[in-house]
């Protein structure tokens, strides 16, 4: 056993599963090979081969480098694949095919860039990466990973690489359904669906495994398009981390009409108020556009997770409880949240605490007194069952808006509409600014405090 | 015990890599001063007595996500 190699049960950096099952004839020459890889990285480092069946030799092999087997006989792929992601201690996993043809030099390439991204996948199909297999199998590699790629949105080349790092936490809690090859696929739908990172980095692929057979094939063609039907829901569920960013480049014309005059009206009216307050933020492109000084504030981690990438900071907190001093934000922006709370709720107290006096509010929510709206949602209701339209259960109107606002000081500056329904208001808060009040930069008795705890 | 912490700015995540941006952030039940402690990866209330986690570098300021600070 070398440095790098932990003893087995010890904990790890990195775990790399090999996934031989019933090809192990290439291991004696891979599993060197992996060894040499790990001791040049010098991290603390396990493997694990996973196989159906572990003959005296293939145990004599492992134990002689360091490995641990992990025997799932007649078990499917997608069940034996969890179980060793349940075996492994590392804090990355790295699952690698048993079969490779090359030096598996693409462990450090993927180790080096971990931090890049929750889930990194060595792609034979993006600039720079390389696959050499059977025509056969190479054209129904290409055709389903266009299909998945485009049938569920994700901008990924090779969703069916089976050689990824991953960061172990995300895989190790997470339940899959597929029982086959379609976990590689699944994992990914579900690592977007949390807004986590996914990645490609070029790997050139070669494999001595021959084409499989018809039957073989067929099989798992259909657990592909099982896959594929299951997957497609979730990936068009509001709660998806990416939905609302999705949505401004829907292919569904209204959807993506809808989106972007919001993010047009949202974002003229907020131009210009200094640092925003986004009440609610999910993730919209509108995160995006904020001021310097803005945050984004939403319940759903996920979708905070994902609109990590508009590089605007972030908070999960409650509408109920907003974490932030009273009158700290020039300008608050709540849309599409109020109608899925309950009115008793104390929302719009919150957005008026926070909001300093001659600040603005924007404030975004359908109008339930316009019949063009309650078309609409029962149009929308019968079309898509489930999603917003079953979760509005504080129905508003521009009436009752404009009394709650005026009641409290607050002058009506703005109004707009989308499609005569969704209906965004501009308020100006009574008082005037503090003089002097820099928004972008707030004051030393507000800061977060860095001390001994 | 004693834990170190460090300036803020040093959370791991893609976005929220600079604390400093969420620099109003106060406690959700007191609206008091939060500490910053980048070695727990957290934000604690001395007030009271309530540690908020920081996960993949995104503050959670949720009561129900927060654990009593140790003696």
């Amino acid at each position: 056993m070398t440095d790098s190699s932990r003893r087995l049960g010890e904990a790890a950096d990195l775990s790399v599963i090999v996934q031989a099952l019933s090809r192990v004839d290439g291991l004696p020459l891979l599993l060197p090979e992996i060894r040499r890889e790990l001791d040049v990285l010098a991290i603390p480092s396990e493997i694990l081969v996973l196989v159906h069946h572990a003959d005296g030799q293939t145990k004599a092999l492992a134990s002689e480098q360091g490995a641990l087997i992990i025997e799932q006989p007649g078990r499917s792929y997608g069940a034996a694949l969890q179980a060793a992601f349940a075996a492994a201690r590392g804090i990355y996993l790295l699952t690698m095919d048993g079969d490779l043809v090359r030096r598996p030099a693409f462990i450090a390439n993927l180790w080096n860039n971990r931090l890049d991204a929750e889930v990194t996948i060595a792609s034979r199909y993006v600039s720079g990466g390389r696959a050499v297999m059977p025509p056969g199998r190479r054209f129904l590699s290409r055709l389903l990973n266009a299909v998945f790629s485009r049938g569920l949105s994700l901008r990924i080349r090779d969703m069916s690489s089976a050689n990824r790092l991953y960061r172990a936490d995300l895989v190790r809690d997470t339940k899959y359904r597929a029982r086959d090859l379609d976990i590689l696929q699944e994992i990914l739908v579900r690592a977007y669906m949390d807004g986590w990172n996914v990645q490609e980095i070029p790997f050139e692929y070669e494999s001595r495994v021959e084409d499989r057979t018809a039957a073989r094939l067929f099989d798992f063609g259909l657990a592909y398009m099982k896959t594929l039907g299951s997957s497609w829901k979730d990936r068009n569920s509001i709660l998806a981390a990416d939905y609302d960013d999705r949505a401004h480049d829907s292919v569904i014309p209204l959807q993506r009409y809808w989106q972007r005059m919001r993010f047009k009206h949202v974002t003229e009216l907020i131009a210009g108020e200094g640092p925003v307050l986004d009440v609610g933020c999910g993730s919209s492109r509108i995160i995006g556009a904020l001021p310097e000084g803005s945050v984004g504030v939403d319940i759903l981690l996920r979708k905070l997770r994902y609109g990590r990438k508009f590089r605007t900071p972030l908070v999960q907190a409650s509408g109920f409880e907003l974490p932030f001093p009273d009158e700290s934000f020039s300008c608050v922006l709540c849309s599409q949240v109020i109608e899925h709370v309950p009115k008793e709720s104390p929302v719009l107290d919150e957005l008026c605490r926070t909001l300093a006096p001659g600040g603005r509010l924007v404030l975004g929510t359908p109008d339930y007194d316009r019949w063009e709206w309650v078309v609409i949602e029962k149009l929308y209701g019968w079309f898509a069952p489930g999603a917003y339209a079953d979760e509005h259960i504080a129905h508003y109107t521009y009436r009752e808006l404009t009394r709650i606002f005026s009641e409290r000081g607050f002058t009506l500056e703005a109004t707009r509409y989308i499609l005569h329904g969704e209906l965004i208001l501009a308020f100006r808060k009574g008082g005037r600014p503090a003089h002097g009040v820099d928004w972008a930069e707030p004051s030393g008795a507000q800061r977060i405090s860095a001390g001994v705890g | 015990m004693t834990r170190s912490t460090t300036e803020l700015g040093d959370v791991p995540g893609a976005a929220n890599k600079d604390l400093a941006g969420l620099s109003l952030m106060v406690c959700p039940k007191c609206r008091g001063v939060l500490v910053h402690l980048s070695a727990e990866s957290a934000l604690d209330c001395h007030a009271c007595r309530l540690r908020f986690p920081i996960q993949d570098g995104i503050p959670v300021l949720m009561l129900e996500s927060s654990k009593p600070i140790e003696p």
